[in-house]
């Protein structure tokens, strides 16, 4: 259907324009009402002095965030949430690749196996990251069962009480969620790339490895960029993981913005800067969020995912 | 015909609608939040509360809070202005959140008089800027819990001092048995911060100045105290897992019988009553030893409080004076064995204390309660962030020295008291 031969009846494109306004409307409220109220609310109480149950709360200005760089465990924080987030992008992107193209092989039962590897996408995030707390239990858990057991270690490892294991490990458990959903976004991916190149390289004499390089790869840059962003913001921001894992512990190494801003806000009744804690890396993540919602919006407009 | 249906059926709805305020108006609505931290510990209050509401014809929503979802439910509740009107503060809330909290000197000076005295630790905690802004209900000590067997196993009594903690404890490592000596939390954990702490008060170490203007923290006293809990561990008398554990892990190692020694509230001693009644006759609790100094418990409490804004404020006081009343109180204590800790200096003398030796070192303890610094919204901060157990990470996981490790943290405590950079 070309637009343009609609265009010149103008009532038409009005009427076009008018009833899809009224669609949009219930989504526009609810996003208003969810996403930007709250949001906006939390940039306002950051230029605040607000305390819970405090005083009427006074305008101060960028007090809070000259606050938050000036306390000596704001930049650690900081900086763990970008390894936080780095290592788990990095971990999930690789094996969920790997996932996507072993999926791919399969024939037979791919959407059971493929329903079956989403669960630790699905299962509630309290509940998996209670399981694995259990699990990295220094004398009763299944890893230091299997690591003493098989010899691999004498003694039972403290796998959350040393900072940089601790890190490692809550990566692993981010990327353990993640990598399913990588998979799945990776196999979606493949499945868009017409058989023709395929077929093309391989009788252009290319092997499974270049084919890869050459093609998969190009073709999936887009959709992986994509969801690499999502996920990268959306682990800056994890909470429950960090949370009931380690409290940010040992000694503050795995203490990412969210808890810090947990901590602050309701630990010690400070809003305002515990509002200002996240929002300190806003600046950072908006321009490569907006970039990324173009590029869908470009992709989605031009019919490709 | 469909004309006088439809209009009876109106009729109905706005009658109906007009009982039903009429019966809403009849019983006043009321919100509390009971705590439940132990299996079963929140039905004796939840008895009471419903009880109470029955005979008085008010309607009672009952949240329960705990360990993980109190906090969120009163900062809701003082935020929002609705939810819960009357509140479970712990440790230094009533003084962080102190602004949006009834004014309660008038009952709380009541249920002094009437239930023998608030202990000073009661008083401490409940007031902020010469008001009661909560009532204590719970003084949980912190207790020594030690397995009786092994210390009649190894020729030694139940250490009164840190220094005869140490000999005990290297006894037991000396020893032919498998047990590791002592485990606590060495990371972020309430457990593990009031053993330190305790620790650290009771070589006179102090956060703050006698007249509260300056942080003191590092000091030679401070040093021995922060020497002595890495010495434990670095002396091999600690289970070498400790840096990783939390509040839960050394209830799971004293009741599978890793460890000889541990410090902690009741709940072990609940747990092992309820599903291990062959170990629990083994597991004894006494009052924490004494340092060079005095014998110090920092304690975790729990304060009921009534949001200012509430519409029902004085329903709200009437309940919790019915709570506070000598028999209820009493039933609560009872219920848990003493578990949950005593506020008022009345319940001391109850004859189930005798009957339960091991159970009254809750009791024993009371007069060792003490807090780090005077309550404020500063001392909360230094409390909840962790400040002082993150010594023992800095010296045992980042190579700090003890005295680089305090330095660290009196300079967080100057930041978080004071704004100073």
């Amino acid at each position: 259907m070309d637009p343009k031969s609609h265009g010149k009846k103008s009532t038409g494109w009005k009427q076009i324009y008018s009833s899809s306004t009224i669609f949009v409307l219930p989504a526009a409220l609810l996003v208003l009402v969810v996403i930007a109220y709250p949001f906006v609310t939390a940039i306002w109480i950051s230029f605040t002095n607000k305390t819970v149950a405090g005083p009427p709360p006074n305008f101060i200005g960028l007090r809070n965030y000259w606050t938050c760089i000036q306390r000596s465990d704001f930049w650690q924080t900081f900086f763990n949430t970008m390894i936080f987030a780095s290592g788990t992008l990095l971990l999930s992107l690789l094996l969920g690749l790997a996932l996507g193209l072993a999926l791919n092989q399969v024939k037979k039962l791919r959407d059971f196996i493929g329903a079956i590897i989403l669960l630790p996408w699905i299962v509630p995030t309290v509940i998996s990251t209670l399981v694995w707390l259990w699990m990295f239990n220094p004398f009763a858990g299944v890893l230091n069962y299997i690591f003493t057991a098989s010899g691999l270690s004498e003694q039972p490892i403290s796998w959350l009480g040393l900072p940089r294991l601790a890190m490692i490990s809550v990566i692993v458990v981010s990327a353990w969620r993640n990598i399913p959903y990588f998979g799945v976004i990776t196999l979606a991916g493949i499945k868009q790339i017409p058989h023709q190149l395929f077929e093309a390289s391989q009788i252009d004499g290319a092997n499974a490895f270049q084919r890869f390089v050459y093609v998969t790869v190009p073709a999936l840059k887009g959709v992986l960029f994509v969801y690499s962003t999502l996920v990268f913001v959306q682990t800056a921001y994890d909470f429950a993981l960090i949370y009931i894992l380690t409290r940010g512990g040992p000694v503050g190494s795995t203490e990412v913005l969210s808890v810090k801003s947990f901590m602050t806000a309701f630990e010690t009744g400070q809003m305002g800067l515990g509002a200002a804690v996240p929002l300190f890396a806003f600046p950072l993540f908006a321009p490569w969020v907006m970039i990324v919602t173009r590029r869908m919006i470009t992709q989605w407009a031009g019919g490709a995912v | 015909m469909r004309k006088i249906g439809l209009s009876l059926l109106v009729l109905g709805v706005i009658l109906g609608f007009g009982f039903s305020s009429v019966s809403q108006a009849q019983a006043p609505k009321l919100g509390i939040v009971v705590y439940k931290d132990n299996p079963n510990q929140h039905i004796p209050t939840t008895e009471l509360v419903n009880r109470w509401a029955k005979e008085n014809n008010v309607q009672v929503d009952i949240t329960i809070g705990g360990h993980s979802n109190r906090l969120t439910i009163n900062t809701t509740a003082l935020e929002g202005g609705t939810g819960p009107d009357i509140l479970m503060l712990a440790d230094f809330e009533p003084n962080l959140f102190s602004k949006g909290l009834l004014d309660l000197s008038d009952i709380a000076e009541k249920i002094g008089v009437q239930d023998g005295g608030w202990y000073p630790i009661s008083k401490e905690i409940g007031t902020a800027d010469g008001q009661w802004k909560a009532l204590p209900i719970y003084i949980y000590m912190h207790e020594m819990m030690y397995r009786k067997d092994i210390l009649q196993a190894v020729g030694a009594k139940v250490p009164q001092t840190w220094d005869e903690f140490r000999t005990v404890l290297k006894k037991i490592k000396n020893s032919k048995s498998k047990i590791q000596p002592f485990g606590v939390a060495y990371g972020r954990s309430f457990d593990g911060q009031q053993f330190l702490i305790s620790v650290i008060l009771s070589n006179g170490g102090q956060v703050l100045s006698n007249d509260g203007k300056k942080v003191v923290f590092n000091s030679p006293e401070t040093v021995k105290g922060l020497k002595y809990v890495i010495g434990l561990y670095r002396d091999g008398l600690v289970d070498p897992t400790v840096p990783g554990w939390d509040d839960s892990t050394n209830n799971q190692a004293m009741l599978s019988g890793r460890i000889a020694f541990t410090f902690n509230g009741f709940s072990i001693k609940m747990a092992a009553e309820k599903d291990f009644p062959e170990l629990n006759p083994k597991i004894g609790a006494a009052v924490y030893p004494a340092g060079p100094v005095s014998r110090v418990s920092f304690p975790f409490t729990l304060s009921y409080g009534i949001r200012k804004d509430s519409s029902q404020s004085e329903l709200a006081k009437k309940l919790l004076a019915y709570l506070f009343e000598p028999k209820n109180y009493q039933y609560v204590l009872e219920s848990t064995s003493g578990a949950t800790g005593v506020s008022l200096k009345g319940f001391a003398n109850l004859p189930f204390w005798a009957k339960r030796p091991d159970w009254k070192a809750n009791l024993d303890a009371i007069p060792t309660a003490r807090l780090f610094a005077p309550p404020s919204a500063a001392t909360a901060e230094v409390n909840n962030s962790y400040v002082i157990v993150d010594m023992i990470g800095d010296v045992l996981v980042r190579g700090m020295t003890e005295e680089k490790a305090i330095e660290k943290a009196a300079k967080r405590m100057e930041e978080i008291y004071f704004g100073k950079k």
